[in-house]
C-alpha cells in the first residue's frame, strides 16, 4: 500500500475521509442535536419527526444524534419516545422499523416547561450538555421553533438568558424558523430583529419547504444545464409566464391563522415569488448560497407593480356548493371565520420585471383554495411564430408553444408544440411532450423537510431564504394588500372552479387567458 | 407480459418489443439507461435486483446468456414488459454457438438511443472490463469480485485491467460503512488516529478496500485483523477501530442489522441501524451516478501494485533451452514434432488444446510439417484450436498474410482430412471484415478472452495456450512487437493494433506481452546467419524493449530451435 501525506487535522480542518470526488459517500450530518419547540403541533407530528426518522433510516444522521422536545406536557423521556414512535409509525416515508427507531430512541429527551419558565430553560441547558457528555453531540445544537411567531421573543429571550444561543470553541448553534416570516414588511423586520438579536444572521435558517422540493431545484437544472432553453428564455420569444398554485381543499383547521392573512400573504409572498425569482433570475456565477441569493434578490428588486391595481389584480373568496361530489361550506361559514370576513382565498396579480431580459413579459401569479384541482406549475408561454406558411384554416387548432414545469403533484416538465395531424390534409394541432419525474427517476424523492433539516445540520444554506429576500417580497406585496384592504373586496367564486370572473377579466384585458392546468 | 421468440434475430426482438409496447400502452419514453447483465447460472437473482433498481432507474435490461459450446448456432429471446419487469423492460438473449463471435451486434439493435450503457457481471468478472466486447461499449462496468471463485485474485486482476468507469460491489458494500467511519472521525476532539484496525476475514475484498481506503486517505497504517473467533468466515467488514490519543473509537457489527459505535469512555455504545446491503441496493447505488468513481480507482490502485515492466511477465519461469539442428527444414521438423507431442499430452488432461502459429519462412515450413507430426502423435484434431501470434492487416488473400502462407499446407489439410472444425481456426481479421485496425485488434483480443484466456492471461502461474510458435526477425522482434516501438507498450489489452511497423506492411495486429507469456510451451524457430546476433542478444538478460525475443517464456518450457547458421555453432 502506498503512503499519502498526512492531512492537517486541527479542529475545523476538513475531514480527509470526505473527498469531494467521492460522490458515493453519504453526506452524514456531524455530531449534533436538535431542540424542538412546538413538538406536539401538527407540523412536528406529521412532517418534522417523520423527517428526522427517515433521515436516520437513510443513515444520514450521526449515531449520536439527540432530539430534545420542549413543551408543557408533563412527560418523561419515555412518554416522549412513545409519542415520537406513534408519529413516526403513522407518517414516515421509508417505513417503520423497530431497530431504526431504537437508534433514535437513545437520544430522545423531553423537558417540561412553558416559554416563560426560566427554571425549565435551565433544565434544558442541563439536558443539552448531558447529551454533549454522554452522546458526543459536540456542543452543536439546532433550535427548531415550530411555534407561532408571537412566541418568538419569549423563546429567543430565554435561549439568550440561558446561554444556549452561544456556541463554544468550534461548535455551532442554529435556529430554524418557519414561514410566515411576518405579515408585512414592518412585522417581518420586527420578527427578524428578535431572532437576530440572539442568533447571528448566518445561523438563522428560514424554512420554506417549497425550496426543498426536487422540482423547484430542477428549475435551475433545466435552465442552466441545458443549451436548449436559455436562448429563448427572454422577452424576444416569451409572451408571458403563468405561475399557479392551486389547492382543491378549503382552509380546514387553519382558521385562526388564515383569517386576516389570506392567500396573498400565505403563499404568494413566499412560494410564488420564490418560483418567480427562480424562473426569471439571471444565471448565478456559482451555486454557492451567496451567489444564488444575489441573483434572486436582483430579480425581486426589479419587480414592478401594475399602475392600476384594480385592473391587474384579482381577489376572490369561495362560496358554498358541491365540489367534486362533496358538499362544501362557503369560506364565511368555515369554523372560526367571522361572517363578515374580507380575507381572500384566491389571489391573482400581474407583475412585470424591469430588466432587459423580461421587459414587456408579464408574470401572472395566481393562488387559491377550493380551486379545480391541486396543482402547482410554472407555464412559460411563447409568442406565436411570426409567419405561418399555411392556410389559416390549417393552423386553426394551433395554440402558443409552452414549457410547463409541473412542481406538484405529478412532477415533471411538459412541452407543447404544433404537429401535423396524420392524413392527407395539412392540419397542425397542439401536442404535448412529457417528462415525468416518476418515470425517469426515483419514486423515492425525499420529502422536502428531510432535505432541509439535513442541509441545516450540515450548515449548507443555498435552499434557505435570507431576510433580504423576505423583505423584498413584502415590498412587492404590501402595496397590493394595502390597496385591497381599502378598495377591493374579494369576489365570490364557486368551489371547484378556477377563481372569480375578475381573475379571467384581468387576463382578458391583456388579450390572454389563463391556462387550464 | 412475457413473449418468447425462438431462432430469432435482434431486429425481430426489437420489433416485437415495440409491438408489445403499443398493444399494452407501455411507454417507451423515460428509460434512462440500458443495463446489460452477463448471465450466470442463476439469472433470476440478479434480474430481481435489476427490477428492484428499475423503480429508481427505469432501465432496459438485456440479459446475455451465452452458450459457446452449443451444437447449433442461433438466438432465442424472451421479452418481459409490464408487471413482469418492474419499471423497466427485460430482454433475455440466449445466444448459441457462432452467434457469440459478434455479441456486440446482438445487443446493438436493442440499446436505448443515446442513453448510457451499464454492463454488470454478477459473477465471473472479466480481468479488464473495458476490453470486454460489451464492456467496451459501456460507460459503467460493474463487477462483483466477492462473488467470484478467487475474490482477491479477481480484484487484483481488476486492478491490472482497471479503466475509469469500472466499479466493484466490494466497494459499494462499504458505502454506508465508510459514511459511518467518516462521521466517527469527526467525533470531537478531532485528531488523526495513530493506528487503525479493520477486522474481517482475510481474503475478503471489502475488508482490503476498507483498510486501503483508510490508510491511503489518512496516511496511517491500517492493519487487517481477523474477525471474532466465533465466526471465522465473517463476510465483509466486522469492525473498524480508530485509535486516537483520547482513546479508541470502535464501530463493530453486532448483527446483520446493526452496528455498535463505542466512543472513548463509553462502554455501552450507541446503536446504529445498518442492515447488510442487498443486491438491489448495490445495483441502485451503482446506477445513481454514471460518472467514473475516481476514489475507487485510487483505492484499488493503492491496494495492489501495477505492472509497469513487461519483463515481469517472463520472469520466474524455466530458463530457455537451445536445440541446434542442421538447417531450416530440420528446424521445422523438430519444432513440429515437439509441438505435436506437447499438444497430444495437453489433450490427455484437457478438453481442448490451443496452438499459436507464426509466419515467416521457418514458421511456414513448420506449419507444413505439422499435419504429419500431429497424426504421428495421435492428436485428436477435432479438439484442437489454432490461433496466430500476429497478422498483417492487409487483403485477406494477400501473400503477406501469415494465414495465407499456411492455408493450403496446414489449414485445408487438417479441415478436409483430419476433422478440424472450421470454427476452431481463429484467423485474425483483415480489412475485408469491415473493421478498423483498432477494432479488429480489440475483437481478436475479445475472442481470446471469451474462449477462456481472460483469467490465465492475467494470473501469474497460469497459461492459456499449450504451444506458442514464434519466429524472430533479425532485429529481435517476435509477433509484431518490435524493439523500441511504442506498439509493444500496451499490456492491458490481449491484442493490439500496431501501426508504423518498422517492417512493411506497416499495419498489423499482435498479441501482447501477458498473452504471449501465457503458454505452457514456447518454441522460437530461427534459421539463417543474419539472425545470429539477435539470437545472442536474446540469450542475455530479459529486455522486452530492446530485444523482444528475450521476453517470452513458457510456463513449463521454452526452446530455441536454431539452425547452425543462427546458432553460430554446429548441430548436436
Amino acid at each position: 500500500m502506498t503512503d499519502s501525506p498526512t492531512p492537517a487535522t486541527a479542529a475545523g480542518a476538513p475531514n480527509p475521509l470526505r473527498d469531494p470526488r467521492d460522490r458515493r459517500l453519504p453526506l452524514i450530518a456531524g455530531p449534533s442535536s436538535m431542540v424542538m419547540f412546538g413538538v406536539t403541533g401538527d407540523l412536528a407530528r406529521k412532517k418534522l419527526l417523520p423527517a428526522i426518522y427517515d433521515l436516520t433510516h437513510r443513515g444520514l444522521l450521526p449515531p449520536s444524534f439527540g432530539l430534545v422536545g420542549y413543551g408543557r406536557r408533563d412527560w418523561s423521556d419515555d412518554d416522549f419516545a412513545d409519542y415520537v414512535e406513534k408519529s413516526v409509525s403513522e407518517h414516515s416515508r421509508t417505513g417503520f422499523e423497530e431497530s431504526v427507531f431504537e437508534q433514535l430512541r437513545g437520544g430522545l429527551r423531553f423537558v417540561t416547561g412553558t416559554f416563560d419558565d426560566t427554571a425549565a430553560f435551565e433544565r434544558l441547558t442541563e439536558v443539552v450538555s448531558e447529551l454533549d457528555r454522554t452522546r458526543g453531540t459536540g456542543g452543536n445544537h439546532a433550535f427548531y421553533l415550530s411555534i407561532p411567531p408571537d412566541a418568538f421573543p419569549q423563546v429567543c429571550g430565554q435561549l439568550a438568558n440561558s446561554g444556549l444561543n452561544t456556541p463554544q470553541d468550534g461548535s455551532w448553534r442554529r435556529v430554524v424558523i418557519e414561514k410566515p416570516f411576518g405579515h408585512d414588511l414592518a412585522s417581518a423586520r420586527e420578527l427578524n430583529d428578535v431572532v437576530e438579536k440572539v442568533f447571528r444572521p448566518e445561523d438563522v435558517f428560514r424554512i420554506d419547504h417549497y425550496l426543498g422540493k426536487e422540482t423547484v431545484q430542477n428549475i435551475m437544472a433545466l435552465r442552466f444545464s441545458n443549451q436548449l432553453f436559455e436562448p429563448i428564455w427572454n422577452a424576444n420569444y416569451v409572451d408571458h409566464v403563468q405561475i399557479t398554485m392551486a389547492e382543491d381543499i378549503g382552509i380546514g383547521s387553519r382558521a385562526g391563522y388564515y383569517d386576516g392573512i389570506g392567500t396573498a400573504r400565505d403563499v404568494i409572498q413566499n412560494h410564488l415569488l420564490q418560483l418567480l425569482a427562480l424562473t426569471a433570475m439571471e444565471e448565478p456565477v456559482t451555486f454557492r448560497a451567496s451567489d444564488l441569493r444575489a441573483e434572486k434578490e436582483k430579480v425581486l428588486a426589479a419587480v414592478e407593480l401594475p399602475e392600476d391595481l384594480a385592473l391587474h389584480t384579482a381577489r376572490g373568496q369561495y362560496v358554498g356548493g358541491w365540489q367534486g361530489g362533496e358538499e362544501v361550506r362557503p369560506y364565511l361559514e368555515e369554523d372560526g371565520i367571522p361572517a363578515d370576513s374580507t380575507t381572500e382565498t384566491f389571489a391573482a396579480m400581474r407583475l412585470d420585471i424591469a430588466t432587459r431580459r423580461w421587459a414587456g413579459v408579464p408574470f401572472y401569479l395566481r393562488a387559491g383554495k377550493r380551486l379545480g384541482r391541486r396543482v402547482t406549475e410554472i407555464a412559460v408561454v411563447f409568442k406565436r411564430a411570426p409567419f405561418l406558411p399555411f392556410h389559416s384554416t390549417d393552423t386553426a387548432d394551433l395554440g402558443q408553444n409552452a414549457i410547463v414545469i409541473r412542481v406538484q403533484p405529478d412532477e415533471g416538465v411538459t412541452m407543447r408544440f404544433g404537429s401535423k395531424v396524420p392524413g392527407t390534409q395539412m392540419e397542425v394541432r397542439d401536442v404535448t411532450m412529457d417528462f415525468a419525474y416518476g418515470m425517469n427517476f426515483t419514486e423515492e424523492s425525499p420529502e422536502a423537510y428531510e432535505r432541509l433539516i439535513l442541509d441545516m445540520l450540515l450548515g449548507d444554506p443555498p435552499l434557505f431564504p435570507r431576510q433580504k429576500e423576505v423583505e423584498l417580497s413584502w415590498k412587492i406585496l404590501d402595496p397590493i394588500t394595502e390597496f385591497w384592504a381599502e378598495n377591493l373586496d374579494p369576489a365570490p367564486y364557486r368551489p371547484g372552479s378556477w377563481g372569480p370572473d375578475t381573475a379571467h377579466d384581468m387576463l382578458a384585458r391583456d388579450g390572454r387567458t389563463w391556462r387550464r392546468p | 407480459m412475457i413473449t418468447t421468440l425462438t431462432d430469432t434475430t435482434a431486429s425481430a426482438v426489437d420489433k416485437t418489443m415495440t409491438e408489445m409496447r403499443e398493444t399494452f400502452g407501455e411507454n417507451t419514453i423515460g428509460r434512462v439507461l440500458t443495463l446489460i447483465i452477463i448471465s450466470t447460472e442463476d439469472i433470476e437473482e440478479p434480474l430481481e435486483a435489476a427490477i428492484a433498481a428499475s423503480h429508481e432507474h427505469p432501465a432496459r435490461v438485456i440479459v446475455v446468456d451465452a452458450d459457446p459450446d452449443a451444437e447449433t448456432s442461433g438466438l432465442d429471446a424472451e421479452i418481459r414488459v409490464g408487471r413482469d419487469a418492474g419499471a423497466g423492460e427485460i430482454v433475455i438473449l440466449q445466444a448459441r454457438g457462432d452467434v457469440l463471435w459478434s455479441l456486440d451486434t446482438l445487443v446493438m439493435a436493442l440499446l436505448l438511443p443515446d442513453a448510457p450503457i451499464v454492463t454488470w457481471w454478477p459473477e465471473n468478472a472479466p480481468s479488464s472490463p473495458v476490453h470486454d466486447v460489451l464492456g467496451s461499449m459501456s460507460q459503467r462496468r460493474i463487477t462483483d469480485s466477492a462473488a467470484c471463485a478467487d475474490p482477491l485474485g479477481t480484484l487484483k486482476r481488476l486492478r491490472r485491467g482497471y479503466a475509469s468507469g469500472d466499479s466493484d460491489f466490494a466497494w459499494a458494500r462499504l458505502t454506508r460503512w465508510r459514511g459511518l467511519v467518516a462521521s466517527a472521525y469527526e467525533v470531537p476532539p478531532v485528531s488523526t488516529p495513530t493506528a487503525i484496525e479493520v477486522a474481517g476475514t482475510e481474503g475478503d475484498p471489502s475488508v482490503l478496500l476498507m483498510a486501503t481506503w483508510l490508510e491511503h486517505t489518512l496516511g496511517v497504517t491500517a492493519s487487517i485483523v481477523p474477525p471474532p473467533e466465533a465466526d471465522p468466515d465473517f463476510a465483509g467488514v466486522h469492525a473498524v477501530r480508530l485509535v486516537r490519543e483520547d482513546g479508541t473509537i470502535e464501530l463493530s457489527r453486532v448483527s446483520d442489522d446493526s452496528i455498535i459505535m463505542r466512543l472513548p469512555g463509553d462502554d455501552q455504545g450507541q446503536h446504529v441501524t445498518m442492515p447488510r446491503r442487498t443486491l438491489a441496493e448495490l445495483v441502485t447505488e451503482e446506477l445513481r451516478r454514471l460518472d467514473p468513481d475516481e476514489v475507487y480507482g485510487e483505492v484499488l490502485g493503492a491496494a495492489f501494485s501495477g505492472i509497469d515492466d513487461p519483463a515481469t511477465f517472463a520472469s520466474g519461469k524455466p530458463a530457455p533451452q537451445d536445440v541446434v539442428v542442421a538447417d531450416a527444414d530440420a528446424v521445422a521438423a523438430t519444432a513440429a514434432s515437439a509441438a505435436a507431442e506437447q499438444l497430444a499430452e495437453a489433450l490427455e488432461s484437457r478438453p481442448q488444446a490451443h496452438l499459436v502459429l507464426t509466419g515467416g519462412t521457418v514458421g511456414t515450413l513448420t506449419a507444413a510439417a505439422l499435419p504429419a507430426a500431429l497424426r504421428a502423435a495421435g492428436v485428436d484434431m477435432t479438439r484442437l484450436h489454432l490461433w496466430w501470434g500476429d497478422e498483417r492487416f492487409v487483403d485477406p488473400d494477400s501473400s503477406e498474410r501469415n494465414e495465407v502462407g499456411v492455408r493450403k499446407s496446414l489449414l485445408d489439410v487438417l479441415r478436409e482430412q483430419d476433422g478440424l472444425p472450421a470454427r476452431n481456426v481463429h484467423i485474425m481479421p483483415s480489412p475485408a471484415d469491415g473493421m478498423s485496425l483498432e477494432d479488429a485488434a480489440a475483437w481478436y483480443g475479445q475472442q481470446l478472452d471469451q474462449m477462456g484466456g481472460d483469467e490465465p492471461f492475467r494470473t501469474r502461474g497460469q497459461a492459456f495456450f499449450d504451444v506458442l510458435l514464434l519466429g524472430m526477425g533479425p532485429d529481435g522482434h517476435i509477433a509484431s512487437l518490435f524493439p523500441q516501438h511504442p506498439g509493444q507498450e500496451n499490456v492491458l489489452a490481449s491484442a493490439v493494433a500496431v501501426t508504423g511497423s518498422p517492417k512493411p506492411p506497416s499495419e498489423r495486429i499482435s498479441l501482447t506481452w501477458p498473452v504471449l507469456n501465457s503458454s505452457r510451451h514456447v518454441a522460437l524457430l530461427v534459421a539463417g546467419a543474419e539472425k545470429a546476433e539477435a539470437v545472442r542478444d536474446a540469450h542475455a538478460a530479459v529486455d522486452p524493449w530492446a530485444v523482444p525475443a528475450s521476453a517470452v517464456r513458457g510456463l513449463e518450457s521454452t526452446i530455441w530451435v536454431l539452425d547452425e547458421a543462427a546458432a553460430g555453432r554446429p548441430a548436436g
